[in-house]
C-alpha cells in the first residue's frame, strides 16, 4: 500500500515538474503543446549552438513517405551545456530520436524533451545547472 | 632603453599576476544559471558572510524567482497578477501596439514584436527582472556601476553629486544619480529610451519616465529595491512598485557573472530555422 502511494507521489511530482518549466520559458506555452509529446525518428541537418537558444534541425520521412524538414528549440548553450549538450554534439547526418511538444500551428517544430543519439545516449532538452538541478530560467 | 626594459618588465609582470593563487580559484558563476558545480556551491556555502555595512551595497545579487513585472504581488510568466494604474490614451496605445509572448495578451513569438526576439538591449527596468539573473554592485567613491548578467551589460550611478541632466538624449539605461538618506540609497533616473518595454507583458513607458529607486541593505546578505514609476505621459498617476529582495551570492568578490548576450546574428538564424516556423506553420526551413 506504502508503495503504491509512494508511485503515486512519484507520478504527480514528475507532472508537476514537467509543467514548471514549460510555462516558465519565454513563449513556450503559446507556440507549443506543452501537454502533448511526439517522438521523430530523423537526419540531422543542421546543429544551431547558438546565444540564447540552440536549434535542431533534421529531415524525416512521414508516413506516406514524405520528406519533412524538422526543428527543434532548445535553451542556451550554457543551460545545454549542463545537460549534456555540446557545440559539436551533432553533424549533419547523425542519426537521431527527438521527442518533443509540438508547434500548435500544426508545423514541423517542436520544443524538445529529449534526444537519443546514435550512440544510443539520452540527452535531456530541459536546461540543467552544473549541479544537476533542473534549470527554469526563461534565457 | 628605457622601451626595452619595459618590454622585458611587462610580461613578467603578467606572468606573476596570472600565476597567482587567485587565477587557479574555481569561478565561482551565480547560480541562477549555468555551470555552478556542486564543488562551487558547497565553497560558496562555506565561505563566510561578509561583514555588514548599511552603506557597502557592492557584490553579485540575484532574487531567485522574484516578480518578474513591475509591482506586486506576481505570478509566473504565464499567470501575472499585477495593478498598474490605468494607462493614459498614449499609453494605451502603446500597449496595444506591443505584442508580447508571456501575460495575458501573449502572441507566440514569431508573430510577436518583443525586443527581445531580436536582441534589442532590455533597457532599464526591465533588464532588472525580466529573465531571473542576477546583476552586480561595484562601488567607487563617485558612481556605483551596475552590472547585468543578461547581455553582460551596465549602467552608472552617479553618487558625486552632480545634478541629472537636463533635456538629455535617451538612453536604453538612462541616466542615474543616487545619494544617501540615511540608511537608504535613493536613485533617480531620467532620460530613457522609449523603444524598450517595463516588462514581459509589454508595459510602455515614455521618455519622460522619472524613476525613483530606494535601495535598502537590512544585512549582509540581504539587499532590497522599491521603485516608484512617474511617467505622467503614459500612466495616470505614479505606479508604486513592491519591494524586491536580492540576495547576496558567495563568495563575495569571487562570484562570476554568465557572459549572457544575446547574439543577433545568432538568433536571426534561430528565428529563421526554429521560431518563425513554428509560430507561422512554415512547414520547411
Amino acid at each position: 500500500m506504502k508503495f503504491k502511494f509512494a508511485i503515486y507521489v512519484i507520478l504527480v511530482a514528475s507532472f508537476l515538474m514537467l509543467g514548471i518549466p514549460l510555462s516558465a520559458h519565454h513563449g513556450t506555452g503559446v507556440a507549443y503543446e506543452v501537454d502533448k509529446l511526439v517522438t521523430i525518428k530523423g537526419t540531422v541537418v543542421d546543429w544551431l549552438w547558438s546565444n540564447p537558444h540552440c536549434g535542431l534541425l533534421f529531415d524525416a520521412t512521414d508516413e506516406k513517405g514524405n520528406l519533412v524538414h524538422w526543428g527543434a528549440e532548445l535553451g542556451n548553450p550554457h543551460q545545454m551545456s549542463g545537460a549534456g549538450f555540446g557545440k559539436d554534439s551533432f553533424k549533419p547526418g547523425d542519426k537521431i530520436t527527438a521527442t518533443g511538444h509540438p508547434a500548435k500551428s500544426g508545423a514541423p517544430r517542436m520544443t524538445l524533451d529529449h534526444v537519443v543519439l546514435a550512440d544510443g545516449r539520452m540527452l535531456s532538452g530541459k536546461g540543467v545547472k552544473g549541479n544537476g538541478e533542473h534549470d527554469d530560467s526563461s534565457y | 632603453m628605457r622601451n626595452r626594459l619595459l618590454s622585458m618588465v611587462i610580461p613578467f609582470a603578467a606572468g606573476l599576476v596570472l600565476s597567482s593563487p587567485a587565477f587557479a580559484q574555481v569561478y565561482y558563476g551565480p547560480s541562477s544559471q549555468g555551470k555552478r558545480t556542486k564543488e562551487a556551491e558547497a565553497a560558496a556555502a562555506a565561505a563566510p558572510k561578509p561583514a555588514y555595512d548599511p552603506h557597502d551595497i557592492s557584490g553579485v545579487w540575484w532574487g531567485r524567482g522574484n516578480s518578474f513585472f513591475m509591482g506586486k504581488p506576481v505570478g509566473r510568466y504565464d499567470s501575472p497578477t499585477i495593478s498598474p494604474p490605468p494607462l493614459t490614451a498614449w499609453g494605451e496605445e502603446q500597449f496595444k501596439a506591443h505584442k508580447p509572448s508571456s501575460g495575458p495578451h501573449a502572441v507566440e513569438p514569431a508573430l510577436g514584436n518583443d525586443p527581445l526576439g531580436h536582441c534589442d538591449p532590455l533597457g532599464y527596468p526591465r533588464n532588472l527582472w525580466a529573465n531571473d539573473r542576477p546583476f552586480e554592485m561595484i562601488q567607487t567613491p563617485g558612481k556605483i556601476v551596475q552590472i547585468f548578467e543578461w547581455g553582460h551589460t551596465s549602467r552608472e550611478i552617479w553618487t558625486d553629486g552632480r545634478k541629472p541632466p537636463k533635456d538629455p538624449d535617451p538612453r536604453w539605461y538612462g541616466w542615474a544619480v543616487g545619494h544617501w538618506e540615511g540608511d537608504t540609497l535613493v536613485v533617480d533616473s531620467t532620460g530613457y529610451d522609449e523603444r524598450t518595454w517595463l516588462d514581459n507583458l509589454g508595459y510602455p513607458h515614455s521618455e519622460g519616465m522619472h524613476l525613483q529607486e530606494r535601495f535598502h541593505h537590512p544585512d549582509a546578505m540581504t539587499l532590497e529595491i522599491t521603485m516608484t514609476l512617474d511617467d505622467p505621459k503614459t500612466y495616470v498617476k505614479p505606479w508604486m512598485g513592491g519591494k524586491e529582495t536580492y540576495h547576496l551570492q558567495l563568495p563575495k568578490g569571487a562570484t562570476v557573472l554568465e557572459e549572457a548576450y544575446c547574439v543577433p546574428s545568432e538568433e536571426e538564424s534561430f528565428n529563421q530555422g526554429v521560431r518563425d516556423p513554428a509560430g507561422k506553420g512554415i512547414s520547411s526551413k
